[in-house]
């Protein structure tokens, strides 16, 4: 009865287990994220700069005007015994924070996503559970190596180690990459919707604008050339018209292409597909690897029943 | 998040908006394709005109939502995330601590051993 008490909680415990703990691999999907920023970047960053550029020469020609203070010096009053002073800086008393978006807020947003990013490719790899788990092994390898010393302690140590060593490090890995991936999971979910409105707000703020909306304009007005010179009867005025609804439509799609926004939907996308990918299962051979690590813990749990 | 409840609610507006304009677009269409079919050549010319008034619609909500959107400040949202990147870096640096833990106690158990067998 205990026996087949046991296997039935050992199954469930599995099917608990595989709902929850599957690793997925997601790097793939957070190097597709990290692609597109970088072309955003590339696309973005050097626009932003001179906007920001003009942003701060705007606001301190205002604080100049109404006589304001534009900038204080910071640590600049205290030489060292070379006559340096490294931590010399200007400080820009004008809030480019607040208010509504701007290229320096746009800059910043590019740079905690990157930061953001990063982590995420850090945490992806198993390079810091794997470590846990190497280094698990050499503690049961070194309580097994001390059944040679004469110590009863030891020798206790070592017997239990050596029982239980394999079991003990599969463990503490599965532990280990648990963690990690609940971290990611974690970190994903409470960026998504910021990352969204993030994404939002600079593509508004960059295609309010810009050329994408000129272009959509101009569509629409091509449009309805069309159909007033179709209503015309003027052959020679609707195949003008014709021509001109060709090339508006082909400038409305380069416009789009190379808009911020279309660029923005896809990282949109993009982070939207790993956090579905880090909250359902994973694939066939991760969820075997899974249930091999969960053996290996329910092997410990029956050893001790 | 990030957006005042008046911003919410004037997309929420233009969501709405968006709906109405694309059923109206539909009927619009079937009736200019069934005027197309049946070579009402008025009937389809008075159809691609009422389309194109919907497709202005449609350019002015695009619009009205980029104006609201960029009303709206980024530098909330940026802590939020950096606050994540934060959380991030502690879980990796967690990840380590055991990692190290369990290594000085490996070395511990080796000095251990050796002292074992030289005081036996």
């Amino acid at each position: 009865m205990g026996c087949t008490m046991n296997r039935f909680c050992h199954s469930i415990g599995v099917i608990l287990f595989l709902n929850g703990c599957t690793v997925p691999n997601v790097t793939p999907e957070i190097a597709s994220s990290v692609d597109l920023l970088a072309v955003t970047d590339s696309q973005l960053r050097p626009m932003l700069r001179s906007r920001a550029a003009d942003e701060v020469r705007n606001a301190e020609q205002e604080l100049i005007l109404s006589g304001a203070t534009v900038y204080e010096t910071e640590d600049c009053d205290d030489s060292d015994e070379y006559g340096l002073m490294a931590n010399c800086r200007l400080r820009f008393l004008a809030d480019l924070d607040s208010g509504p978006v701007n290229a320096t807020q746009a800059l910043t947003a590019l740079n905690e996503m990157e930061a953001y990013f990063a982590i995420l490719l850090v945490l992806a790899s198993d390079e810091d559970s794997n470590a846990v788990r190497t280094q698990a092994q050499e503690l049961a390898k070194a309580l097994n190596d001390a059944a040679e010393g004469k110590s009863a302690a030891l020798a206790t140590l070592a017997e239990d180690a050596g029982r239980r060593g394999d079991a003990f490090t599969a463990t503490t890995g599965f532990l280990a990459g648990q963690y990690r991936i609940g971290a990611l999971r974690s970190l994903v979910r409470r960026a998504d919707p910021v990352i969204e409105t993030q994404t939002l707000i600079i593509a508004a703020y960059l295609d309010l604008d810009g050329e994408l909306s000129a272009a959509h304009s101009a569509l629409v007005d091509a449009e309805e050339e069309v159909v007033n010179a179709q209503a015309s009867g003027d052959p020679r005025r609707y195949s003008e018209a014709v021509e001109s609804l060709k090339t508006a439509h082909f400038e409305y799609q380069t416009a789009q292409n190379e808009s911020p926004s279309y660029v923005m939907k896809l990282l949109r996308q993009s982070h939207g597909q790993l956090l579905a990918r880090l909250t359902t299962g994973g694939s066939a051979q991760e969820v075997l690897e899974t249930v091999t690590e969960i053996e290996s813990v329910i092997n410990v749990l029956k050893e001790d029943v | 998040m990030a957006l005042s409840s008046e911003q919410n609610r004037a997309l929420q507006k233009l969501d709405e908006l968006k709906k109405q304009r694309k059923a109206a677009a539909s009927e619009v269409k079937k009736e200019r394709d069934e005027a197309r079919k049946t070579g009402d050549r008025q009937k389809e010319i008075s159809a691609k005109k009422v389309l194109v008034q919907l497709s202005r619609v449609n350019l002015l909500i695009t619009n009205s939502r980029r104006s609201i959107l960029a009303s709206t400040s980024l530098t909330d949202l940026n802590k939020k995330l950096a606050q994540a990147t934060s959380r991030g870096r502690k879980a990796q640096e967690n990840l380590k601590a055991v990692s190290a833990s369990l290594n000085a106690l490996a070395n511990l158990i080796r000095i251990l051993t050796k002292l074992g067998n030289i005081f036996a």
